[in-house]
């Protein structure tokens, strides 16, 4: 039995949650989705979405992510990783220590930004009720998923942050909690890469931090490709572009959003 | 007899040919690595790094790592690795030149291998030798043991034995594609399809402009 997750499994949530996405796309490329919910305040101006330290925080996170995911990737199925590092002329099998060392470094950095993001977000703006599921976004995901499935033709204004957006980043706090702590166990505890293959089953503890921790990062590796997803997609680049400039120009805010919901970082 | 004595031509003495047959079938009755001076590992295994017994796939050639390790006072002066039966060796070769291989095809009775003599092993170093094998088919949930027996020579016609058991397992494929290709392959088409909404999206902007110029 492989003290690993399983590649079936962790595989198989990259690949269904990527299937997800090409029907989605498939979908919305024939019957693309029109707004057609009134406007609650027309905006006169161009509206600041995201602050520079907003911005700097997302743009260094996906940074510190990739490098995160590609060296936890190399380590889970070094075979797969093996021509990439080749290519670029790096030691893979002889290195493995140095990759679970740029593995933990690169995480310490995504713990400091979270940090500051919790500092900025919840403590200075007070952004904490943005991010918080509510009622409205049940309601609208609702409506948007009976677009999808053609069962109604309303579909609703978007806030700064949808349904979808907000389950992601809940999902991003529960995962980061979840392969902090398995990771760190494997690092103290369990560090199959300091010890020959055959020992890797015998200094598995039974609750399998390792397999935990492979799923759990297979998940958030699906949800990154869907945020990068969503983020490129045609309808989603005002938010795409403000993340880049900090603001949304007012045509744009009266075409799909609320602009309530967008006054204010 | 004669299978046996044109072995111990190929590989150098009668009586070291004979012990070393009886030491194979002492060997395989012992529980594995019980000298534990030689390890075999398949590419597979070294890169997937699963299991408690060194695993590779059926039906696919992968690179068997042997890395015998001379535990005697006295310089080892061979090496001779018995393949089972259900393997077909495509390859052989050694990390160090100067080690000439020998391959000892399988005959009735007699398991086949790859010799290496020509060099030494001092005592307490180690050897690495390589060998290309294509494993055997296997069915599903049928995963097969194989037992591989490593003999290290001495002069004087000393030898050292060990068993290393591989598992051969059925291939984790879909539709013949492997699962980690399957899956990038659907991300990768995520984004081709993202690239495609981008360029559809550039060419009606063009329009767009042509048009109210």
């Amino acid at each position: 039995m492989p003290h690993g997750a399983p590649e079936i499994i962790a595989y198989g949530i990259l690949g269904l949650f990527s299937l997800g996405l090409i029907l989605h796309w498939t979908r919305r490329i024939f019957t693309p989705a029109f707004v057609n919910e009134p406007p609650r305040a027309e905006a006169t101006k161009d509206l600041t979405v995201f602050d520079r330290v907003q911005r700097l925080f997302h743009w260094a996170t996906l940074a510190v992510l990739a490098m995160i995911i590609i060296t936890g990737f190399a380590l889970y199925d070094p075979s797969t990783f093996a021509p990439i590092a080749d290519a670029l002329g790096i030691p893979l099998h002889s290195a493995f220590p140095s990759y679970v060392l740029a593995h933990v470094i690169f995480s310490a950095s995504f713990a400091v930004l979270l940090g500051i993001h919790v500092a900025w977000d919840v403590k200075r703006l007070r952004a904490l009720r943005r991010m918080w599921p509510s009622l409205q976004d049940f309601r609208d995901g609702l409506l948007r998923g009976r677009n999808f499935f053609s069962m109604s033709r309303n579909y609703p204004r978007m806030s700064k942050y949808d349904a979808f957006m907000k389950s992601f980043h809940l999902y991003l706090i529960v995962s980061s909690a979840v392969l902090a702590f398995t990771g760190i166990y494997q690092y103290f505890y369990a560090s199959w890469w300091n010890v020959l293959w055959f020992l890797h089953s015998q200094i598995e503890p039974w609750w399998r931090p390792t397999v935990i921790h492979d799923v759990f990062g297979f998940g958030l590796i699906a949800l990154v490709v869907g945020h990068l997803y969503f983020g490129l997609l045609r309808v989603n680049r005002p938010l795409l572009r403000a993340m880049i400039n900090g603001k949304i120009s007012k045509s744009e805010v009266n075409r799909r959003y609320r602009s309530d919901e967008l006054q204010g970082t | 007899m004669r299978q046996v004595q044109r072995h111990a031509r190929s590989v150098g003495g009668a009586r070291r040919i004979g012990a070393s047959l009886t030491l194979v079938i002492m060997v395989l009755s012992l529980p594995c690595q019980v000298f534990a001076g030689a390890t075999v590992e398949p590419h597979y295994t070294h890169t997937k790094a699963h299991g408690s017994v060194p695993t590779s796939i059926g039906g696919m050639t992968d690179s068997y790592e042997i890395q015998v390790t001379n535990g005697r006072n006295a310089s080892a002066t061979g090496v001779i690795v018995y393949i089972p039966t259900d393997f077909e060796l495509i390859n052989e070769s050694a990390s160090e030149v100067g080690w000439v291989a020998m391959r000892l095809p399988p005959q009735p009775g007699v398991i086949g291998g790859v010799s290496w003599n020509g060099r030494e092993i001092l005592p307490g170093m180690s050897a690495t030798f390589f060998l290309s094998l294509r494993n055997p088919d296997v069915g599903l949930f049928l995963a097969a043991i194989e037992t591989f027996l490593i003999v290290q020579t001495y002069s004087g016609g000393a030898l050292d034995a060990t068993r290393q058991p591989v598992e051969i397992t059925y291939p984790t494929r879909l539709l013949g594609i492997d699962y980690a290709t399957l899956a990038f392959t659907l991300v990768a088409v995520v984004f081709l399809l993202l690239l495609l909404d981008a360029v559809v999206s550039l060419k009606g902007r063009q329009k767009t402009v042509t048009s109210k110029t």
